[in-house]
This record gives structure tokens, C-alpha cells and sequence, in this order.
């Protein structure tokens, strides 16, 4: 399996002249982007132009009743769209990926997928190294017969990007987002102001260049860009029930991706360090009462802060018909040493709960609990059962890893042991989970 | 880090290891949760993605709050802060192919004026034979009081397998060796709040208790409790936020709880007045003329509830 996407005929794959050209060429492409308003699309429609120039006010704003008969003709023919997107194809885009990352079970010919496994396979194998070495592989290789479309091209740059982060680079995906520059630009919109990107991949790309230019306060402004959308979008679609617009289905759609912004935003200020500021943005969100996923959310901050009095306060109205409540009532027995109790508490959900409905995430808590009992050996055993029963995940190894290096003064052996377990499960996992 | 020593008493191997984990509360995992895949491009292998991308297999993904309730171990041992509760695993493990008898663990903490054992809990036995791989874990407790450098002295005593040695007539055993070993851990205990007082003297007899707190430590902590307990014929009256004094919080609001992020600074105030006892005025002076008011107590929580509480000296009014 190739470890390295193509690199370009005329330079080395090295990390300073694909510095350079970027810097050379992607600013120079970029503003090529929203100059290219002559384009044929935009000569044979103007109407749809003067939308398209008024980047100020967002697609969401009411529109006249003009710009909204051309948008309906527009949903008859949709317009032709026109924009070189070559630059997303170059490989100095993409960063060679580190091997030692990687512990050696892992990097045995047995577990790792052939050059020719297609992407799918990678992925829903939890190969996401190779995927993400494949996704930039499709989007350089220039001699492909068919061209990608605009959609191949997003579909595979978030695959690249995310698997990225899933293997523990999100560093070298902050990088490389970088060449998409500006996602709010007019560049990216279609002749009716309708996004090209898709929506995963622009929220996906806030956090990863709020890294890459190590500012969070950005991360924030740009969320709430997109939940500006995503609220025009909520009331577009839910305005008059005789609108052409009107659509119930997608009003949903986009309520909930408010729902996930406004998550988000929290997320973003706990990344941040901002933990009063985060406790206060989610007591602020106006959700229904019976927003029970909001009320674990702040839960789960306050347990974080130290706050068991207020975490304990949420508690009821989180509801008890899920494991939610259960879960929750024993993470605060564990914020107030209470490990016999919690311990009892996380044996009875995973006694009654499969690995699939909570039941890996009890288990796990369980043992937490009993090595702070002093029980190591329980501990260890509840762990290697998870495992044995083929369920792994980097939070498990990390504690089981953990327990050896207690158990013994050889735990590089039986970390690599237990890596070759999880390597035989056919996932792949870096070797920060088993630290190593 | 705390620097880790070995004091022994032959250069031999010995049969048995200690490991040592300090228990600070355990943390929630952390997730950076991939965004829905937009319903058109929905794919098994995009779930996928985003079912990864969380902090376990079964969580909802539907969810993307970066913390979850999966708790991981204490990664590193961490900022020891005056107030807090030290508690360690300790973990002594049989590394030979044989049995190995009574194992016994015992520590003790040297802080910078006095040396104490600890009694420590966790495994009840007192002491354990030990087979192959086997372990006996201890947890000890301390309350950490005093700034400074510390050492937690950890021994451990355990008798060798015994040796088969032939004495020509049939294999005798040889009694194993009574072996010994201690390690030292040793680490500075800092503050995490430090408490700036000031008192005043106001008309009608009455004082007024102010005070900073300032969270020294590397993260937030949450204030529980800010108490001024008087000595006999004062009273004190919070000017704080509602159930602040942890007494009577019928209308407390635990939202309402004080963050202190690090390096945060939060000012709190009593009022003192003099209580009126049927022997006039009963007033506890000092050598140095100085009228004892009462002493400060702060309790607070840390990171996923780890628990601190201080209590400043004997505060007073110069008279």
C-alpha cells in the first residue's frame, strides 16, 4: 500500500516547497473565485447575479418577490455551474502521513487492507489511515479517465479530513483545510446562493481552521455564520404552508443542525477553557422542555466543573425512561467518592444493557470504578471481557493500558499483546491508545 | 512528576514490583463528534465515520458535545494542591514463576514537619501470598495540609519462593529469604486557593471580613461553601451570593455556584457584630491584644468532583 499520496512530478514531497506553492498559488486561485462573476452562468442570468453579489446579507434573508420567482425558475433548470475547483486536486494538498504513529501489530501484512481495497471497505473497517492516504490518492490522480465531480471532490475531501482526525492527525487536517480558504466566500455558492460544499464539510472545516490559525474565538463567529443560516433556512422552509418552499421534512433538517450548532458552540468554548462561559451558553438555549439530550449535555458540564449540586439539579429533568438518568447519577456518585455505590450503579446498566445500548461505556465506567476500590484484578477482567467480546475503542485500551503498566513491571509485553488483539479485530488504532 | 527513588538493600532482582497510580478523580472522555453526513450523501461508510468519531462505539451520534460520560484513568499524576485529598494505588506484583509469601505493603507520608503512616485501604488482606502475575493493591489516603516538598515512602517486605537445593537424599527446601525494598515518591504540594484577609472595624462594635480567593491551581474550581465560623460572642453574616455558607440553603440555586477558572480572583465579605450575652460582651482577646473573631473556611470541588477544603488561621481584630 502506497503510504504517501503521489507526489508531484516536478518537486519532492517535502514539506517546505509544498509550503511554497501553496503560498504562490492558492491565495492567486482564490481570488480568481469571486471575481469570476462574468462566467457564462452569470451573463446568460442576471437576475440570479445580483442575489449571488449580495454576499453581505446571508441566502436566509427575505427576499423580494422578484429574486424569489427567479429562484423557483431555478428549481426547474438548475444553472450550469462553472468553477475550477482544480486546486483542491493538487498533491501538495495533502501531507505525508507519519508511520510510528502506529504500533507494530497493526502495521502486520495480515491486518492491513490491499492498495486495490476500495474506500467504502476502509472505511466501514475501520481502516481510516488507508482511507484517508486513498481519498487523496482519488483526488490526484490526474489520469483518471472520468473527471470527479464537484460532489466526488467534497465527498472525498471530508473523507480525507475526517479519517484524518480519526487517526489521531488532526494537526495535519488543520493544515490542509487551509486551501479551501474562506468557505463563507461567494466562490462556493451556486447561482441562487445555495452552498456547492456540503454541510458536513463546512461545519467539520470551522473547528479544523480555528486549529490551524490557533483561534478559537473564530471557531465560535463561524458557527453562529452557520446557524444563521441554518435559522433562515428553518423559517424559509416553515413560513407559509402555501409557499412553493414550504417543506416540512426539510424544516426538520435544518432544526436539528441548529440544534447541533448551538451543541457545538459549547463544545468549542470547553476546548476553549472556558467552562462558566460554556455552563452559561447552555442554560441560555431556549429548548423545549423536553429537550432531554440538551439537559445530559449540561449535566455532563457540570459534573466537569465540580458543580455535583447543580449536575445533581439537572438531574431529574433529564428523564429516566433511557439508561441516560442512570448513567448520569453515577458519574456524580463518582464526583463525591461514593465508589461502592457508583460501583453498584454502573454494574446494574451493564448488567442489563448490551454492549450496543450503553453497555461498552458501563462496563468501562464499572472497572474505573473498582480500581479506585483497589480491585485491579475485577477491573482488569471486566476490561479483557470488553475486549474479548471484540468491542474496542481508545478510551478501553487507554485504561487497560493503564492497568498493566499497575500490574506489572513487563506491561510493554502485554500491551503489545493487547494491541494484537485489537489489531486481529480488524481496527485500526494508534499507539497513543495503548500508550505506548 | 514526582521523582521516584528505590532504596534497597541487595542489588538482586527483586521477586516483586510496585506500581504506583495517583487517584485523581477520573476524567471524562473527551470526542470531537463528525457532523452528520447531509441525508443525499448519507452512506453506511459516512456512519461509520461519525459513529468513530465518538468516544464509544455505542454512544448516540446524534450527540456531539466533546465530553462524554466514558471516564478514562488519570493520564499523569498530575499538580498536588493544598486542601485536596492525595489518594494513590499502590500495586505490588509477583514478577517471578513462583509463589511468592506474605506480601505485605506499608507507607508512609514525610511532609515538611513530620513523618506519619498512613493506614491504607483497598485490599483487605493484610498481607498475601502471592502466585505468578498476582497483585496485592493498597489505596492510601492523604489529606494534604502543608506546602512543600513531600515523599510518600512506600515498603514493601515479602519472602522469597524458597530454593530447591538437593542435599543428595530427595530435594529438600531451602526457607526463602525475608526480602525488602522501599520506594520513595516524591512531589511539592501547592496551593490551589490562596485566601488574602482583611478586617475593619465599624461603628457599633461591629467588624467587617474581607476576603480574596485566589484559585492558584491549573484549572477551575467550583466554590462550594465560603464559611466565617465566629469564636463564642460573635456573629457573622455572609454578604456573599445566596448558600454560600452550605448552612440553611433552602433556596439555593447550585447554578449559581461561583467558578473560580486558574488565576481567577473572587472577592467575599462578612459582616461581624458582637452578640449581646447576659454578662455584657464576652470577648476572647489574645496576648497581643487582639480580639479573636473567628477563622474562614472554603470548601470546593475540582475537576469531575475532587474535593478541597481549607480553613485559615484565627482571624482578629487589633484592638
Amino acid at each position: 500500500m502506497p503510504s504517501l499520496p503521489p507526489a508531484s512530478p516536478v518537486k519532492g514531497h517535502t514539506r517546505a516547497s509544498s509550503t511554497d506553492e501553496r503560498r504562490v498559488s492558492v491565495p492567486r486561485r482564490r481570488t480568481k473565485g469571486p471575481l469570476d462573476l462574468g462566467d457564462p452562468p452569470f451573463k446568460d442570468h442576471p437576475a440570479p447575479t445580483s442575489v449571488a453579489a449580495t454576499t453581505t446579507s446571508p441566502p436566509s434573508s427575505p427576499t423580494t418577490p422578484k429574486q424569489r420567482m427567479s429562484a423557483g425558475l431555478f428549481d426547474m433548470h438548475p444553472p450550469a455551474i462553472s468553477r475550477d475547483f482544480t486546486y483542491l486536486l493538487h498533491p501538495q494538498n495533502f501531507h505525508p502521513l507519519p508511520q510510528h504513529t502506529i504500533p507494530a501489530a497493526f502495521r502486520a501484512p495480515a491486518h492491513q487492507p490491499t492498495a486495490s481495497t476500495p474506500l467504502h471497505t476502509l472505511l466501514s473497517t475501520g481502516h481510516f489511515r488507508a482511507a484517508a492516504i486513498t481519498a487523496a490518492n482519488r483526488l490526484t490522480n490526474s489520469t483518471s479517465p472520468t473527471p470527479l465531480t464537484i460532489e466526488e471532490i467534497f465527498k472525498l475531501w471530508y473523507i480525507r479530513l475526517s479519517s484524518l482526525m480519526l487517526i489521531g492527525s488532526t494537526s495535519t487536517a488543520a493544515q490542509e483545510i487551509k486551501v479551501f480558504s474562506d468557505l463563507g466566500s461567494n466562490f462556493y455558492r451556486d447561482a441562487r446562493g445555495g452552498h456547492l460544499v456540503p454541510w458536513e464539510l463546512r461545519v467539520l472545516a470551522v473547528r479544523l481552521q480555528a486549529i490551524g490559525v490557533s483561534d478559537w474565538r473564530r471557531s465560535i463567529a463561524l458557527y453562529y455564520e452557520l446557524a444563521r443560516e441554518a435559522r433562515g433556512e428553518v423559517l424559509k422552509r416553515e413560513a407559509k404552508p402555501d409557499s412553493p418552499e414550504h417543506n416540512a421534512e426539510g424544516a426538520s433538517l435544518w432544526r436539528g443542525r441548529l440544534c447541533d450548532l448551538g451543541i457545538r458552540v459549547a463544545s468549542a468554548l470547553v476546548e476553549m477553557g472556558d467552562l462558566a462561559a460554556a455552563s452559561r451558553h447552555l442554560e441560555g438555549l431556549r429548548a423545549s422542555v423536553d429537550d432531554h439530550e440538551l439537559k445530559v449535555v449540561l449535566c455532563l458540564l457540570y459534573v466537569r466543573i465540580g458543580n455535583l449540586a447543580a449536575a445533581k439539579k439537572v438531574l431529574p429533568a433529564v428523564g429516566g425512561e433511557d439508561i441516560r438518568e442512570g448513567v448520569l447519577c453515577a458519574l456524580i456518585l463518582m464526583g463525591e467518592a461514593k465508589w461502592a455505590e457508583a460501583a453498584a450503579a454502573w454494574k446494574e446498566i451493564s448488567d442489563t444493557k448490551r454492549i450496543e445500548e450503553g453497555g461498552d461505556m458501563a462496563s468501562n465506567n464499572l472497572a474505573v470504578c473498582l480500581l479506585y476500590m483497589g480491585d485491579l484484578k475485577e477491573a482488569r477482567r471486566v476490561l479483557e471481557s470488553l475486549i474479548d467480546g471484540g468491542t474496542s475503542f481508545t478510551g478501553l485500551t487507554f485504561n487497560l493500558s493503564t492497568i498493566y503498566e499497575l500490574c506489572s513491571d513487563n506491561s510493554k509485553v502485554l500491551k503489545a499483546g493487547l494491541a494484537e488483539r485489537v489489531a486481529a479485530q480488524g481496527k485500526e488504532m494508534t499507539g497513543s491508545s495503548f500508550k505506548m | 512528576m514526582p521523582r521516584e527513588r528505590a532504596v534497597s538493600e541487595v542489588k538482586e532482582p527483586h521477586s516483586i514490583s510496585l506500581k504506583v497510580l495517583r487517584l485523581s478523580r477520573p476524567s471524562l472522555s473527551e470526542q470531537h463528534s463528525l457532523p452528520k453526513a447531509t441525508p443525499s450523501n448519507q452512506s453506511p461508510e459516512l456512519d461509520e465515520l461519525s459513529r468513530q468519531s465518538h468516544a464509544y462505539p455505542s454512544h448516540s451520534t446524534d450527540d456531539p458535545f466533546i465530553l462524554s460520560p466514558l471516564l478514562t484513568l488519570p493520564p499523569a499524576f498530575g499538580n498536588a494542591y493544598i486542601g485536596e485529598t492525595f489518594s494513590c494505588c499502590l500495586s505490588a506484583n509477583n514478577e517471578t514463576t513462583s509463589i511468592t509469601t506474605s506480601v505485605r505493603i506499608s507507607a508512609e507520608m514525610q511532609t515538611p514537619s513530620l513523618t506519619l503512616n498512613l493506614e491504607l485501604g483497598g485490599d483487605e488482606r493484610q498481607t498475601a501470598d502471592l502466585d505468578p502475575v498476582m497483585s496485592l493493591q493498597k489505596i492510601v489516603k492523604y489529606d494534604l495540609k502543608e506546602e512543600g516538598n513531600h515523599i510518600l515512602a512506600v515498603t514493601v517486605t515479602y519472602t522469597e519462593a524458597p530454593k530447591r537445593v538437593d542435599y543428595g537424599e530427595g530435594e529438600k527446601g531451602a526457607p526463602g529469604r525475608v526480602r525488602t525494598f522501599r520506594k520513595l515518591y516524591q512531589f511539592i504540594a501547592q496551593q490551589c486557593l490562596t485566601v488574602r484577609t482583611k478586617i475593619g472595624s465599624l461603628s457599633g462594635g461591629r467588624a467587617i471580613l474581607e476576603a480574596q480567593l485566589e484559585n492558584m491551581g491549573d484549572g477551575p474550581i467550583s466554590l462550594e461553601m465560603v464559611h466565617m465560623g465566629t469564636t463564642k460572642g460573635w456573629t457573622a453574616t455572609s454578604l456573599n451570593w445566596q448558600g454560600s455558607t452550605g448552612r440553611g440553603d433552602g433556596q439555593r440555586n447550585p447554578k449559581d455556584t461561583p467558578m473560580l477558572g486558574s488565576r481567577d480572583v473572587m472577592q467575599v465579605a462578612f459582616l461581624l457584630y458582637p452578640e449581646e450575652t447576659e454578662e455584657g460582651w464576652e470577648e476572647d482577646v489574645a496576648a497581643n491584644d487582639k480580639k479573636i473573631l473567628g477563622q474562614l473556611s472554603i470548601e470546593w470541588r475540582s475537576a469531575c468532583g475532587d474535593r478541597g477544603y481549607l480553613s485559615t488561621g484565627r482571624l482578629g481584630l487589633h484592638v
